[in-house]
């Protein structure tokens, strides 16, 4: 227990201890949070699209979406099955369409995971996986506004 | 030109069809290496752009595959690589690679590869033989079609005369 509080709470006595409690804990560097998708990348697919008179990006989006499910449960069935073949195959085509649509972060933490099955090391795989779907559910935000509703 | 792009990952060709599109060449794809073997027989593509790491045949292999069959007039084959596989890329040109690109795909350099892919094919196709006996990538196992005379009407262009002759040599050598 770190603190307490007498009844009846009184409004104060809480506003007080929660000022107090912040004030010890340990400062926290807030990090600039770094875009999902690289921009530069968007904004070429954008260009890409529009010469072409057809919507790239949600295509694109679209396809992702619909693949990348499928790349996480076959990587964690490989996982399972300690098969490095299959892990750095998957992983190798995730980092690649990963980084065709600009998610910079998902498309490393993939090559990550290739690299390492590449070698036959496994052995911080679910660890990884966990990395990549964490980051895939921020891509597959950040996609959604470009998939033109039906 | 009639370009075929392989490549296993959807949003690869997606990219590389629509870059191809505005640059107003005919594009056709392939899944796979097989794929895209079966396909190139049918078809016989002008320029190849294929991705290395494929499920089955890979893009080396099926670069050596369109090196040894010298029928037909000569394919430009265009490697893709990741970023940073030195290694791919010089093996790739070992086999017979004309050039590389490195994913993800930049429309600028696309078109600068095409650029040259355009000169290089546009020439007579005695002259990419003469470049593959001098580099002693023919050793005779292959199998060979006999070339069109020049100035024959299966001759790719008339207009150009053959580097066997010396008004052609004359010409290359200006």
């Amino acid at each position: 227990m770190d603190s307490y509080l007498a009844k009846p709470v009184s409004k104060d006595a809480l506003l007080a201890l929660v000022a107090r409690t912040m004030k010890d804990r340990p400062t926290v560097a807030v990090l600039p949070v770094r875009p999902v998708l690289d921009a530069q990348v968007v904004d070429r697919l954008e260009q890409l699209g529009r010469a072409a008179g057809e919507d790239l990006l949600g295509e694109l989006a679209t396809l992702f979406l619909a693949d990348a499910d499928a790349r996480v449960v076959a990587l964690r069935q490989a996982l399972a099955a300690d098969d490095a073949a299959s892990v750095f195959r998957s992983a190798h085509t995730m980092s690649g369409a990963s980084a065709n649509l600009g998610a910079t972060d998902l498309a490393r933490l993939c090559a990550a995971l290739e690299t390492d099955s590449e070698a036959g090391n496994l052995m911080g795989g679910g660890a990884m996986l966990e990395a990549v779907e964490v980051e895939l559910g921020r891509v597959r935000s950040a996609l959604g506004s470009l998939i033109p509703t039906p | 030109m009639k370009i075929l792009v392989v490549d296993d990952e959807s949003t690869s060709r997606l990219i590389a069809l629509m870059a191809l599109r505005n640059l107003g060449h005919e594009s056709h794809t392939a899944r796979d290496g097989a794929d895209a073997w079966d396909t190139f027989q049918s078809l016989r593509p002008d320029v190849v752009i294929s991705d290395w790491m494929m499920p089955g045949m890979t893009g080396l292999e099926l670069c050596r595959k369109i090196r040894a069959d010298v029928t037909g007039s000569y394919t430009y084959f265009v490697m893709v690589t990741r970023h940073g596989a030195q290694n791919q890329i010089l093996q790739g040109m070992a086999a017979g690679a004309d050039d590389y690109l490195v994913k993800p795909l930049d429309p600028d350099d696309l078109q600068a590869r095409l650029i040259a892919a355009a000169r290089v094919t546009s020439l007579p196709r005695p002259m990419a033989h003469q470049q593959l006996e001098s580099e002693g990538q023919n050793d005779g196992s292959v199998k060979r079609s006999p070339l069109p005379a020049p100035g024959s009407s299966a001759s790719k262009d008339q207009s150009i005369p053959s580097l066997d002759s010396p008004s052609g040599m004359t010409r290359f050598c200006r």
